[in-house]
C-alpha cells in the first residue's frame, strides 16, 4: 500500500504494535532485537513481535515518517551482517503523544464507567 | 536442544522467502540477524521449550504478515477489474446470458439435491444427543441373507439385563387401537412404548405428562397420549388433559399430547396416539415385534455395543437353542436406521447433479476460451503497455467469478423457488413432514458458495491457460486473419471430449435405471392386482377371545361379502403381498428325517382364508387349494409354493409329504397342494419360499380381506367397511386400498430417482448440445476462409457441410470409448441396484451411444449448413 510521509494525519490512531514499537524507540535508537526485546521487558512478555510482524511494522512507520534510520552497527550477540538501528521522529514523538493522550481518554472513561459501575452491579 | 541451533535458524531463513519480493529485499537480512540474536537469547535462557516458542512464533509471524500481503495485492485494483469484467460481459449479451444460465440451471439442480440430502442424511435427528442413539434388530442369520427382524420380549428383556455399554434400553411395537365416537369407531395407528420410551429419546409432551413406570404394569388403568394431529381432529380441546376417551372399548385417561410435527424416525412414522407397552408373556422368545434401542453411555463407541450386543445374541443362542440359534444382533446408529435404504437413492442424485454441474461447467470455460482467443488482439496490447500475466489471469478469472456468482445467485433463487416442487424427493420411505422442516439455510447457501468456487476454478483456468499459451508480448499482429493455432482448438476439443464422456457416463446409468425399473414395473408378481381391493379389520373384546370366534368373524364377513353380485371371490390372510410374510418358521419333512439341528428346511408363512388363492390369481400348480373348507378340527394341512417345493423336495415329490414346523406345537401337516411363487416387495424381488396354513387352524385377531369385484374398487372398499360396521360396530376399518397401489408403492421409491434421473440427464443432454455446437461454430467461423477457398476451388456446399460434421465426429470418436469406459466402470457400481438386466446392458449403451452421436450430428451440422449457404467471396475478402 503505497503511503507517503506527509500523507498521514497525525491524530489517527495507531496500531497497538506500532505504538510499541514507538514507545521502545522513544529511549533512543534500537535495532531489530533491541526493540523486541524492550517490548517483551516492559510489558512482561504480554506483547512478544515476531521479526516478520516487527519489519513490516517498522515499513510502514518509516513510510509514514514515525521513524527514520540511523545507521548500521556489527551486532552485539551474534556475528551476520550490521544491524541497522531505528529512531524515532519529531512526527513520530507526535504521533506518540496524542496516541498516549488517546489512551489516557479512554482509560478515564473506563475508570468512569466501567470500574465505577462495578460494585452495584446495576447497568453496564 | 545441542545441534538444533543453526537447522532452526537455517528453517527460519528459508521461511522467511514466503514474505513478497520487495520486503523481503529491503528487510529479509534485518529479519534474520534479529532472529538470530532472539534465538541465542532464547536458546541461552535454558527455559524449557524457548527456542521451539520461538520458532513457532516466528513462523506464524511470517504466515500472517504474507497473507497480509498477498490480501494487498490481490484486493488492489479489484473493482476496476470487477468493472471492466462487466462491460465485457455485457457488450456480448447472448453468450452472456447462455453461461449464467447454465450455471444457474446446474447450481439450482445441485443445490435442490443437496438439500435433500443435508435434510435426510446430514441433519441430526431431533432428539437429545442423538448420536447416542442406537437402534437394535434382531438378525435371521440362517437363511443366508442376514434378514433383520424385530425383537422378541424375552430377547429385549436380556438385552436390558446384559448389556453394559448401553445406558439404557427402551423398547416399541407398532399395533392400533379401535376409537369409539358418534360416527362409528375409528382405528388409531397406535404405538405401544416402554415407559421410559420418551425419556430415552429426550422429548416430552407438549401438554400433559409422558409415561411413568406405573402406567407399564399389568392390570394398570389404560392411559394414553394423543399425537397432535388426533387432537386437532378431536377438537383441539385445551382441557384434554385427564379426559377419558373409549378406546377398544375401554375407557381411557389422556395424560399428554405430543408436540405438533412429532415423527418417530423408524418402524414407521403415521402414529396417532402412544399407549403404555404392556407385555403379558415376558418369556416368548418366538414373536419378533419390537424395535428396540438404546442410548450408549458417553464413554462407548458404537463399534463397542455392536460387539457387546453381538456376544449377548450368542449367549443366548447358546443357552436357547430351540429359539435362538441362528438369531444374530444388528446395532445401528439411529441415524442410520432412519435414513436406511435412502442413502443409496440420494448419493446416486448427487452424483448426477455433479456431472450436470461439471458438464456445464466445461461448456462454459469453452465458450470463455472462444471468447478469450477473440480478445487475443487486447491482451497482446495490455501486456505490450506493461500489464503482467498475473493481472491478465486475474482479469480472466474476475470474469469467471462475476458469471459464476451472477449464475449461482440466480440458481440459488431458482432452487429455493421451485421448493414446493421438489418434496418429492425425498424419499417416500421417509416421512416427508418430519424431514421437510429445514428449508434453504446457511449449509446450503455454504455448499452453494463452494461449488460456485469449483465452477470459477474450471471456467477460468482452462481459457487462461489457452490464452497465455499463445499470447506472446509483444506480439501486438492481428490474428484474425492467421489460422485458428492448433493448440487453442485442441484445448476446445478436449474440454467437448470431457464432455461428451460425461454426458455418456450419466446418459448410461440413468438408462440402466430406466430399464430395471421398467423390468420392476412389467414382472409378474404372480398375482392379479387388477380390480382387487383390500382392507384391515381386527376383533376386539371379550367375546372374540376363542380362536373359534375369531375365525368364524372372518368367515361371515368373507361369506357375506360373496353373496353380492359385484363380488367375484373374496378371502382373507394374516398378510397380503407385496408385503412379506409375518414370519420365517423353520420346518423338517416327513420323508427326509434325520436332518441335524439347524440345517431344517425354512419358509415363509403366511396364514389365508381359502378363496386366497382363487381371489389373487395365484394358480395351484399341483393337488388342491384350501378351497372350499372348512378345514378347522380336521387334518392338519399345508400348501406350499413353487420355490419351496423345488427347493426342498428336489425329487418333485412335496405333494402328501408331510412338513412339521418348529413353533412349539410341532404338529405334523400334510401338503395338499403346490402353489405359484408371489414377490414381495424386495428388491430385487426375487421370490421366496412360502408355506401356507388355512385360517380356520389358526386363527389371528387381525386380517386382511381381499375382494375381487367386477364393480368399482372404491364403491367396494366403502361396501366392505361398511359391512364390518355393521357387524360389529366398533371394529376397525383401516388400510383400505387397492392392491395394485400396494405394488406400486413397492417400486416407488426406485420410480422417484429414476424420474429425477432422468431430468438430469435430458439437462446434461442439452448441455452437451449446446456445448457441442459452439466448439463447431467457434470452429467453422475460424475455418471461414478455409471454407471460401474450397469453394471458390470447386467444392460443393455438401463438402463444406461434410467437414463440419467430421469435426463433429472426430470429437466424438474420443469423448465416445472414454464414456463407455467410464460407463463400465459406473454400471459395476450400479449392479447392485439393476434389476432384470445385465448391468453391461448392451441395449442400454448402444441406445444410449447412437442417441449421442444422433446429437453431435445434428449439433455440427447446423454451423456446417450456415457455412454452406455463405458466401464464399464475402470469407475471402475479411
Amino acid at each position: 500500500m503505497p503511503a507517503f510521509p506527509n500523507d498521514r494525519d497525525p491524530a489517527a490512531p495507531l496500531g497497538a504494535h506500532l505504538f510499541e514499537i514507538l514507545l521502545a524507540l522513544a529511549n533512543g535508537p534500537a535495532h531489530g532485537y533491541g526493540i523486541i526485546s524492550d517490548i517483551r521487558a516492559r510489558t512482561e512478555d504480554r506483547v512478544v513481535l515476531s521479526t516478520s510482524t516487527l519489519y513490516r511494522g517498522i515499513e510502514r512507520l518509516l513510510a509514514q515518517g514515525l521513524v527514520a534510520e540511523a545507521g548500521d552497527q556489527p551486532g552485539e550477540h551474534s556475528g551476520g551482517p550490521p544491524r541497522r538501528y531505528y529512531r524515532i521522529t519529531e512526527l513520530g514523538r507526535r504521533g506518540a503523544e496524542i496516541e498516549a493522550q488517546r489512551l489516557r481518554d479512554a482509560v478515564r472513561v473506563a475508570d468512569e464507567r466501567i470500574f465505577a459501575s462495578r460494585p452495584d452491579r446495576g447497568s453496564r | 536442544m545441542s545441534g538444533g541451533r543453526p537447522l532452526m535458524v537455517r528453517l527460519h531463513a528459508a521461511t522467511v522467502g514466503l514474505l513478497s519480493p520487495r520486503f523481503r529485499r529491503r528487510y529479509g537480512e534485518q529479519i534474520g540477524a534479529a532472529f538470530a540474536d532472539l534465538y541465542e537469547e532464547a536458546a541461552r535462557s535454558r527455559r524449557p521449550l524457548a527456542t521451539q516458542r520461538l520458532f513457532a512464533r516466528e513462523i506464524l509471524g511470517v504466515i500472517a504478515e504474507s497473507a497480509t500481503g498477498m490480501r494487498r495485492g490481490l484486493t488492489q485494483g479489484l473493482g476496476g477489474d470487477i468493472r471492466f469484467a462487466m462491460r465485457v460481459l455485457r457488450k456480448r449479451p447472448a453468450p452472456t446470458l447462455v453461461m449464467v444460465g447454465m450455471i444457474a440451471v446446474a447450481i439450482a439442480a445441485n443445490a435442490t439435491v443437496f438439500r435433500v440430502v443435508h435434510r435426510v442424511l446430514l441433519q441430526p435427528l431431533p432428539f437429545h444427543q442423538p448420536d447416542r442413539l442406537t437402534a437394535l434388530w434382531s438378525l435371521d442369520t440362517e437363511s443366508g441373507r442376514d434378514a433383520i427382524g424385530l425383537s422378541t420380549a424375552a430377547d429385549f428383556r436380556d438385552l436390558q439385563s446384559s448389556s453394559t455399554t448401553l445406558a439404557e434400553l427402551t423398547a416399541a411395537y407398532n399395533g392400533s387401537r379401535s376409537l369409539t365416537a358418534q360416527e362409528g369407531s375409528e382405528a388409531q395407528m397406535t404405538q405401544f412404548i416402554a415407559t421410559n420410551y420418551f425419556d430415552l429419546f429426550g422429548i416430552a409432551p407438549a401438554m400433559g405428562r409422558g409415561f411413568v413406570a406405573e402406567d407399564g404394569e399389568l392390570g394398570a388403568s389404560p392411559v394414553a397420549i394423543l399425537s397432535h394431529e388426533l387432537w386437532q381432529q378431536l377438537g383441539g380441546d385445551p382441557d384434554v388433559i385427564g379426559s377419558v376417551l373409549e378406546f377398544d372399548q375401554r375407557d381411557t385417561v389422556i395424560v399428554g399430547v405430543m408436540p405438533a410435527g412429532y415423527r418417530y424416525p423408524v418402524g414407521g412414522n403415521s402414529q396417532r396416539m402412544w399407549a403404555p407397552m404392556v407385555i403379558e408373556d415376558w418369556d416368548d422368545r418366538e414373536q419378533g415385534r419390537l424395535f428396540v434401542f438404546g442410548r450408549m453411555r458417553d464413554d462407548v463407541s458404537i463399534e463397542t455395543v455392536r460387539a457387546e450386543i453381538s456376544a449377548i445374541a450368542e449367549v443366548l443362542g447358546d443357552r436357547y437353542p430351540d429359539t435362538n440359534r441362528d438369531r444374530g444382533a444388528r446395532t445401528d446408529s439411529l441415524h442410520d436406521a432412519a435414513v436406511q435404504g435412502a442413502s443409496t437413492g440420494l448419493s446416486l442424485l448427487m452424483a448426477a447433479v455433479g456431472f450436470v454441474l461439471l458438464i456445464a461447467c466445461l461448456n462454459v470455460a469453452n465458450l470463455q476460451l472462444s471468447r478469450a482467443i477473440g480478445r487475443a488482439d487486447e491482451v497482446a496490447l495490455r501486456m505490450a503497455i506493461g500489464a503482467g500475466r498475473n493481472r491478465i489471469v486475474r482479469q480472466l478469472l474476475v470474469e469467471s467469478c462475476v458469471l459464476a456468482a451472477m449464475g449461482s445467485s440466480l440458481g440459488l433463487f431458482v432452487a429455493v423457488w421451485t421448493e414446493p416442487f421438489t418434496a418429492h424427493l425425498i424419499p417416500p420411505t421417509l416421512d416427508t413432514e418430519f424431514y421437510a422442516t429445514a428449508s434453504v439455510n446457511s449449509s446450503i447457501i455454504l455448499f452453494t458458495v463452494a461449488v460456485t468456487v469449483a465452477t470459477v476454478i474450471v471456467t477460468g483456468c482452462a481459457p487462461a491457460y489457452g490464452l497465455l499459451r499463445r499470447s506472446v508480448p509483444g506480439q501486438l499482429v492481428s490474428t484474425k486473419r492467421t489460422s485458428e493455432t492448433a493448440h487453442s482448438r485442441r484445448l476446445r476439443g478436449g474440454l467437448a471430449i470431457a464432455e461428451i464422456s460425461l454426458s455418456l457416463v450419466l446418459l448410461a446409468g440413468t438408462g440402466l435405471m430406466v430399464r430395471s425399473l421398467a423390468a420392476l414395473q412389467q414382472m409378474d408378481v404372480g398375482v392379479e392386482t387388477d380390480r382387487v381391493a383390500i382392507l384391515r379389520t381386527g376383533v376386539r373384546g371379550a367375546r372374540y377371545e376363542t380362536p373359534e370366534a375369531q375365525a368364524a368373524f372372518f368367515s361371515r364377513v368373507v361369506g357375506e361379502l360373496e353373496t353380492r353380485p359385484e363380488v367375484a371371490s373374496a378371502t382373507t390372510a394374516d398378510r397380503m403381498p407385496p408385503q412379506s410374510a409375518f414370519r420365517v418358521t423353520p420346518f423338517t419333512i416327513g420323508s427326509q428325517p434325520g436332518v441335524s439341528a439347524g440345517s431344517e428346511a425354512r419358509a415363509s408363512l403366511r396364514v389365508v382364508g381359502p378363496g386366497y388363492f382363487r381371489t389373487l390369481g395365484i394358480p395351484v400348480v399341483e393337488g388342491v387349494s384350501f378351497d372350499p373348507g372348512p378345514w378347522a378340527g380336521g387334518e392338519p394341512v399345508v400348501l406350499v409354493n413353487q420355490v419351496a417345493a423345488e427347493m426342498y423336495w428336489p425329487g418333485g415329490d412335496a405333494l402328501g409329504d408331510e412338513i412339521v414346523m418348529l413353533d412349539g406345537r410341532n404338529e405334523p401337516r400334510r401338503v395338499i397342494g403346490i402353489v405359484g411363487a408371489v414377490r414381495s416387495s424386495a428388491i430385487p424381488p426375487d421370490p421366496e419360499p412360502e408355506i401356507y396354513l388355512p385360517f380356520d387352524q389358526r386363527p389371528l385377531r387381525t386380517m386382511t380381506i381381499a375382494i375381487r369385484t367386477q364393480g368399482s374398487v372404491p364403491t367396494i372398499l366403502e361396501t366392505g367397511g361398511a359391512l364390518i360396521s355393521d357387524i360389529e360396530p366398533t371394529f376397525p376399518v383401516y388400510n383400505m386400498t387397492m392392491l395394485q397401489a400396494r405394488f406400486d408403492d413397492a417400486n416407488a421409491p426406485v420410480a422417484a430417482t429414476v424420474q429425477v434421473l432422468a431430468v438430469f440427464a435430458s439437462l446434461a443432454l442439452l448441455l452437451v448440445t449446446v456445448g457441442v455446437y459452439a466448439v463447431i461454430s467457434q470452429s467453422v467461423a475460424e475455418r471461414g476462409r478455409e471454407f471460401g477457398i474450397r469453394r471458390a476451388l470447386g467444392a460443393r456446399g455438401a463438402d463444406v457441410l461434410g467437414l463440419a460434421v467430421r469435426e463433429g465426429l472426430r470429437i466424438m470418436a474420443w469423448g465416445l470409448p472414454l464414456g463407455l469406459l467410464g460407463a463400465l466402470a459406473l454400471s459395476r457400481a450400479l449392479a447392485g441396484l439393476i434389476y432384470g438386466i445385465p448391468p453391461t446392458d448392451p441395449v442400454t449403451f448402444l441406445s444410449v451411444a447412437a442417441g449421442l452421436l444422433g446429437v453431435v450430428v445434428a449439433a455440427s451440422s447446423i454451423p456446417g449448413l450456415r457455412a454452406m449457404r455463405a458466401d464464399p467471396t464475402v470469407a475471402l475478402r475479411d
